[in-house]
């Protein structure tokens, strides 16, 4: 399974290819299938920052049986209305069309004449897969507050890197929803639940790029 | 012990078919296994079939049962009160059979109820709830021409099919907001849709054999 920066970095490929896709009068239609891909890791990626849940297929309950109960499809659906309802939308409408844009496998322009050879141009306008990355992708990536947890993991705290950046990626995503949220504190607020050393990696890891807490008034 | 709803009047067996009718209250109930009875599944409301109701037997009960939860199947029960005597049919297709076809079937036995413990009627299940909730939120809009629905697992799979054969963003947003409020309002099972545009020749090319329909324009 993915940590948060691997999925970003193929959200962000699948992105660039659903853009390439669209823009083509020959094969937009599968630009619509790239912008899901992009859609599922951008949030396989906010899961990853949720210690209660990291990865869709890792968290599916199993019932009495053993089995799982239910589908990874479904069980993500469900995550993403427990957890960010402000997306479900976006993400629902990408992925019923992205399945309709793969799977269509017959439509017919008259009764009696024959089948066309590629059914999903003709369903889909150019116009719609374009408008589908410009605005459910995009809704969906801002819904999830993605560029937080993009900002932490260039400050070096993804779990690749030594401890406490693993910890501490899952902590301040826990307790902060943005970078001006994080720089607006105090070395001393943090220390309500953070440990000094935690502190102290955190304004090393800010300080590598020009970056710092805030200083307490008396200090200014 | 065999163990009935309350309010149960009537109880045909049809031995050779190894199920039950029951007359619950106001409407049809069937179950199968016998001697497993503890809930019975109630069915769909009486329907009639002019073709059969015309016959020379007059069907007092025709029911059309929804899967169970265990019965991925759909039953479907016909019980036909002649003068004399009850026949209980059941099976897949009977609504549909010819009248020279029943008339190879075979009479019920007649179970007396008396001395059976009572346990309260069956309530309303979860999966049917929501199934009322799906049609209620879809019945509306004239592109959606059906909807049937299908189990796996404690997953209800609701596959609508719709009446446009190009893409219709407008659309598109109202039955996604509809099944947002579907989703809010059932936490079990869990609901997973699919919206089919008009782009098939016929339903079986890909709903499956085994989905109920729940709804039809």
């Amino acid at each position: 399974m993915a940590v948060f920066s691997a999925h970003i970095c193929q959200a962000e490929h699948n992105e660039r290819v659903a853009n390439h896709l669209a823009g083509s009068p020959e094969m937009y239609d599968w630009g619509i299938t790239a912008a899901f891909y992009s859609a599922i890791h951008y949030l396989e990626a906010k899961f990853f920052s949720l210690p209660s849940v990291l990865h869709t297929e890792t968290s599916i309950p199993k019932g009495p049986d053993g089995k799982l109960e239910y589908t990874a499809h479904a069980w993500r659906q469900q995550l993403i209305l427990a957890k960010f309802p402000q997306v479900y939308k976006a993400f629902r409408k990408l992925r019923e069309n992205s399945e309709i844009a793969r799977y269509l496998s017959y439509a017919q322009p008259a009764p009696g004449q024959s089948p066309y050879a590629a059914p999903a141009m003709q369903f889909f306008s150019q116009r719609d897969a374009q408008n589908m990355l410009r605005k459910e992708l995009r809704d969906l990536k801002s819904g999830v507050d993605i560029a937080f947890c993009q900002f932490l993991c260039s400050l070096g705290f993804g779990l690749t890197g030594s401890p406490p950046g693993p910890n501490l990626f899952h902590k301040l995503v826990g307790n902060f929803r943005s970078r001006d949220e994080l720089l607006a504190q105090t070395p001393v607020t943090l220390t309500r639940r953070f440990s000094p050393a935690e502190i102290q990696a955190i304004e090393q890891a800010l300080s590598k790029q020009g970056l710092s807490l805030s200083r307490p008034k008396d200090e200014e | 012990m065999i163990r009935m709803p309350a309010q149960t009047t009537l109880v045909q067996r049809d031995p050779e078919q190894g199920i039950a009718a029951l007359w619950v209250g106001n409407s049809w109930a069937y179950t199968r296994g016998w001697l497993a009875l503890l809930e019975p599944v109630r069915c769909a409301p009486e329907r009639r079939v002019p073709s059969l109701t015309s016959t020379r037997w007059p069907a007092t009960g025709l029911a059309w049962a929804w899967p169970g939860e265990e019965v991925q199947q759909v039953i479907e029960l016909l019980v036909i009160r002649a003068s004399s005597s009850i026949f209980l049919f059941a099976g897949r297709g009977v609504g549909e059979a010819e009248t020279e076809s029943l008339s190879s079937a075979h009479s019920s036995d007649a179970v007396s109820t008396a001395g059976v413990a009572v346990v309260p009627p069956r309530r309303e299940t979860e999966s049917e709830r929501a199934q009322q909730l799906v049609v209620g939120a879809f019945a509306d809009f004239r592109e959606v021409t059906a909807v049937y629905t299908q189990r796996y697992r404690e997953e209800l799979q609701v596959v609508v099919l719709l009446g446009v054969s190009r893409y219709d963003d407008e659309l598109m947003n109202g039955l996604l907001d509809r099944e947002y409020q579907v989703q809010k309002a059932v936490r079990r099972p869990v609901v997973s849709f699919s919206y089919i545009p008009k782009v098939y020749q016929n339903r079986s090319d890909i709903v499956h054999p085994g989905a109920t329909l729940i709804y039809e324009r």
